[in-house]
């Protein structure tokens, strides 16, 4: 077997995890692989030395205590809780770095801010040729348009450019540092694993993971060594958070999407009046963040009780 | 070896290992390795276990040949945990020791 096929085969196996769990994991394996090869292993014997795919993949799960509650309900509360999370444990990552730590890590904004800079040079020339092109045509009020877009497009090259460099550098400078953990993929740690179902429970949630359906009818099989008693309690509490949600978060919702499309109209409007596209982004992200707090805050007011009643 | 034995006691190794020195996951595996003989790709899950439970904490350092070394270091609750480990496995054999003693002795 390759390194590709076994990287593929254990990827697959391992589909209930969560994207960062699983990159860590196949990381390990893939140095350790390296780390044989140095030794004067060739790749293959390397990768048979891991044994079975198929029980190596098991001995991962169990490690993992996975929980097929969780992994399962991959619906929207689950996407928005790990929201909340990921915005929680990047400020208590922020909050925990010390002063020489931030030093470092603002020196290095800069940088990233000049690497920006310099990549939008060529965009901005090449952007700046197509223009002075459509004015040589002599169209009037046509080519102002055209040469508008065509600003507009070579803005948003290097907004895309610029928001991918910030993302990547705030992702390897604070948060590898210690990397978080998901708190949602793992089960309570009090909870015993059962190793005898997790082959069965394993092809479940690899089904619902390709057909993406909530898998409603099979959460009673794993609700069945529960008590009734708990299993209506949850069945109210989560009706009563689909009406605060309803309630509460869709007008939020809807309020961000229409002052999204406000910004879009405004910007276009701002883009023919000949405003730069700095300013107005400064703007958005201003907007950005304040609908982003208030969605985030909503959601702790909904979901927030419902970790203490899990743990 | 049962490898049930083995299971039962490899966390109590790779916490051993660990707890004299920051380790990297080859490294130990190599150390574990040469102590009970197990399948090398069963201690990195051990390992993400013990980190989650916050047993140890990781740390990475670039190293000018091969990939970047991915360190574990044992926490205060990992040594807790270890001394309540290494008790209990004392505590364990003696009893199944003395038992196994008493019985041949009747034999």
């Amino acid at each position: 077997m390759t390194r590709e096929e076994f990287f593929a085969k254990l990827n697959a196996r391992l589909s209930v995890l969560n994207e960062q769990e699983r990159k860590d994991i196949i990381e390990e394996y893939q140095s350790h692989i390296e780390f044989k090869i140095q030794d004067g292993k060739t790749e293959a014997q390397a990768i048979s030395d891991f044994g079975d795919i198929d029980a190596l993949a098991d001995e991962i799960l169990e490690a993992y205590h996975i929980d097929n509650n969780v992994t399962k309900q991959k619906n929207l509360e689950y996407y928005i809780k790990s929201c909340v999370g990921f915005v929680n444990d990047v400020t208590e990552r922020i909050l925990s770095l010390s002063v020489s730590d931030i030093a470092k890590i603002i020196v290095e904004f800069f940088v990233v801010l000049l690497a920006i800079w310099l990549l939008s040079i060529p965009v901005d020339m090449v952007s700046g040729s197509i223009q002075n092109t459509i004015y040589g045509f002599h169209f009037g009020g046509v080519s102002n348009m055209l040469a508008g877009i065509v600003n507009l497009f070579a803005e948003l090259i290097n907004l895309a450019v610029a928001f991918l460099i910030i993302y990547s550098f705030i992702k390897t400078r604070v948060m590898t540092r210690n990397p978080v953990m998901p708190k949602y993929s793992q089960k309570n740690k009090a909870d015993s694993f059962n190793a005898g179902n997790c082959e069965a429970e394993f092809s479940e949630a690899n089904f619902d993971v390709h057909t993406g359906k909530p898998l409603k009818s099979k959460k009673t099989i794993a609700d069945v060594g529960k008590s009734s008693g708990d299993f209506i309690v949850r069945m109210i509490a989560a009706i009563l958070k689909i009406c605060l949600f309803v309630i509460v978060w869709l007008p939020a919702v809807g309020c961000t999407i229409g002052l999204i499309v406000a910004s879009v109209l405004l910007v276009l409007l701002m883009v023919t009046q000949g405003i730069g596209l700095w300013s107005i982004c400064l703007i958005c992200i201003g907007c950005g963040i304040i609908s982003l707090g208030t969605a985030v805050w909503m959601t702790e007011i909904i979901f927030g009780g419902k970790n203490k009643n899990e743990a | 070896m049962n490898t049930q034995f083995k299971k039962g006691v490899l966390e109590l190794i790779v916490l051993l290992v660990i707890s004299k020195e920051d380790k990297y996951g080859y490294q130990l595996v190599n150390e574990v390795g040469r102590i009970v003989d197990v399948n090398e790709g069963t201690i990195y899950p051990l390992l993400k276990r013990l980190t989650n439970d916050k047993y140890c904490e990781t740390y990475l350092e670039q190293s000018a040949e091969g990939p970047a070394r991915k360190y574990y270091k044992i926490t205060t609750a990992g040594r807790i945990y270890l001394e309540v480990l290494t008790k209990e496995w004392l505590e364990f054999t003696q009893i199944v020791n003395n038992f196994i003693k008493e019985m041949q002795k009747n034999d």
